[in-house]
């Protein structure tokens, strides 16, 4: 017996050091439970302090003044920024959620950013929580132009511990606040009922008080595609229309389009069927669609989208015009055939059209872009607007008036607001 | 004499907790995925059939598959299936923790490296779109064929059986 107490001493010992070993090599490899770093740039390493260059999946928005906002996570909070000098220098950014928590910062899902014209700031994400799958909706706002954020709120009423995620936001010319997002309810209703239930559900919330309060939930539509983003934007008319990826049977992975009554409430109409493209799959295409309104004079209800597929009939990435009130697609044109392009965006301005995507060769990364001033129907040669040789994020186009950019954040370079208004020929 | 028994006998008690304690670790957390990693599996199974199946936790369709996987694989021996997650390194203990769920633990799996996938995904397949599950069928001369999404029983059905056929054929 006193003659294997030694052997036990020693292997105890050797199984602790030896495994202390392996975490630690694990460790230096980038292990641990926050996500990877979102820079290479030597300013990011380490405890970093907040930054655009060091976070991770900026949103940006310009407010009334020209300033450029930007919110983006970083270590579990949500900071936001300015800049008054088109992102050469940001202000000092203030936390958003003090308590840390798991946001969602990938590409597909990732913090929303919206201003109002007197100084308010409404944020929603998602956060992850325990849970095959599961998360939460959340949404904080400010209204003392960023400088106090009140305390975040969980949007989705039914607090069950199962999947809402995919967050979209818009307002109104009202100031009426939608949320969206992708719901797993009726899934898990379905499965204790023994039956199926195929995808997940749009649910939204809307709020006529700058974010005080929200109503109730409501669905907006059953069998949304699972894990691509929804696109929305506000029409002519104040009503709410929202892309989306959709589940036709059986497993018919094509975008459906709908818009809200003005009064919120429900539907205008049943959701019309936005692209044939006949992708079959009962998979994660990981990948949603865009989605601009017409500014042009007599075309109101004509939706510039983007979207990616892989069906039988067209592949990569295209870009379309939707036309609302005839409920048709009345053009389509590929936009990038190759299997590695992703995240076209698409933006309509006064008179012109702009669509944006990336390009991979093999090596590096390209962001593209192309504009258009004929509502889609020609468009100019694409150009190669900034390119990078590791990891990116999403690209997001946004405007101020005519002035047109992509908000760009890359491992190597850090964030960017790149023009690309003056590079029209 | 006894003295030096007894040293022995901790030493090859060392050594095999050592190298059970490594092996453990090496199986318990994915390997890296980078760039030339595919041509190192493919290497390694030369002239030999096996399945490759791409995978990611943020994929409910994923599990379904990996789940299937884990009640039907139960003929392939360990090199016959290797799996390689899109996730991050921050994701390595949840992954762990499924692949103890689903019961694949003994098979070969990665993860990417980093978060360059335009690359990673090129390095896999420069046609394949980054849709999930995707799975590679191996035969023997490594002439692959692929599938999106989860495998009809079908097609599952037959990629085992040729799976099995062609190790016996090997044998």
């Amino acid at each position: 017996m006193r003659n294997l107490r030694i052997p036990f001493l020693f292997s105890a010992i050797a199984l602790v050091l030896v495994n202390s070993l392996m975490a630690a090599a694990a460790g230096q490899h980038g292990g641990g439970h926050s996500s990877p770093a979102a820079s290479l740039l030597p300013a990011c390493q380490g405890a970093a302090l907040p930054a655009p260059d060091c976070g991770r999946t900026p949103a940006a928005a310009f407010d009334g003044q020209g300033r450029l906002w930007l919110v983006f996570s970083q270590n579990g909070h949500l900071y936001l920024t300015y800049s008054a000098d088109r992102g050469a220098s940001f202000a000092a950014p203030t936390v958003v959620n003090r308590v840390p928590e798991k946001i969602s910062d990938d590409g597909e899902n990732r913090p929303k950013l919206l201003l109002g014209d007197a100084g308010q700031v409404f944020l929603s994400w998602t956060v992850k929580t325990p849970g095959k799958y599961a998360g939460a909706v959340r949404f904080a706002r400010s209204l003392d132009g960023g400088r106090h954020f009140d305390d975040p709120v969980t949007v989705n009423d039914d607090h069950a511990p199962i999947s809402h995620r995919f967050d979209a936001m818009a307002r109104d010319r009202r100031g009426r606040l939608y949320i969206l997002w992708l719901d797993k309810r009726d899934l898990a209703a379905a499965k204790r009922n023994g039956s199926d239930y195929a995808g997940a559900a749009v649910y939204y919330a809307v709020s006529d008080d700058d974010g005080a309060s929200f109503t109730a939930n409501r669905k907006l539509v059953d069998h949304s595609c699972e894990c691509c983003r929804i696109a929305v934007d506000i029409d002519d008319d104040d009503r709410l229309v929202a892309l989306w990826r959709h589940v036709y049977p059986v497993n018919l992975r094509d975008h459906a389009i709908a818009r809200v009554r003005a009064d919120s409430t429900t539907l205008s109409g049943e959701p019309v069927r936005a692209t044939d493209d006949g992708w079959i799959v009962d998979g994660c295409p990981h990948h949603g669609p865009d989605l601009s309104l017409s500014k042009a004079d007599g075309q109101a209800g004509k939706a510039h989208i983007t979207w990616f597929t892989r069906g039988t009939k067209h592949r990569g990435l295209m870009y379309g015009r939707f036309d609302l009130d005839q409920g048709q697609l009345e053009l389509q044109q590929s936009i990038d055939e190759a299997p590695a392009a992703s995240r076209p965006q698409v933006l309509a301005t006064n008179g012109r059209v702009w669509r944006a995507w990336k390009a991979f060769d093999g090596s590096s990364t390209r962001l593209m872009a192309a504009d258009s001033t004929d509502e889609g129907e020609t468009w100019s040669a694409a150009r190669v607007i900034a390119q990078t040789a590791a990891a990116s994020d999403h690209p997001d186009l946004i405007a101020w008036h005519d002035e047109v950019f992509l908000s760009w954040h890359t491992q190597a370079e850090g964030y960017r607001l790149l023009p690309i208004t003056e590079a029209t020929p | 004499m006894k003295q030096r028994s007894r040293s022995i006998f901790v030493a090859c008690w060392l050594s095999a907790v050592v190298a059970c304690s490594l092996s453990w670790s090496v199986h318990a957390t994915p390997r890296p995925f980078d760039a030339d990693s595919l041509h190192a599996i493919e290497r390694a199974r030369d002239g030999q059939p096996f399945m490759l199946v791409l995978w990611s936790l943020d994929c409910p369709p994923c599990l379904t598959e990996l789940a299937t996987l884990g009640r039907t694989v139960s003929q392939l021996s360990d090199q016959r299936l290797v799996l390689i997650s899109t996730d991050t390194t921050a994701d390595d203990a949840e992954i762990d923790a499924l692949m103890k769920r689903v019961g694949l633990t003994r098979f070969e799996h990665w993860r990417f490296a980093d978060g360059f996938v335009e690359r990673l995904r090129y390095a896999v397949d420069a046609d394949w779109y980054g849709e999930l599950p995707r799975v590679y069928l191996y035969p023997p001369d490594h002439a692959r064929v692929s599938y999106s999404g989860i495998l009809d029983d079908d097609t599952l059905g037959q990629w085992l059986r040729q799976l099995v056929s062609d190790t016996r054929a090997q044998e």
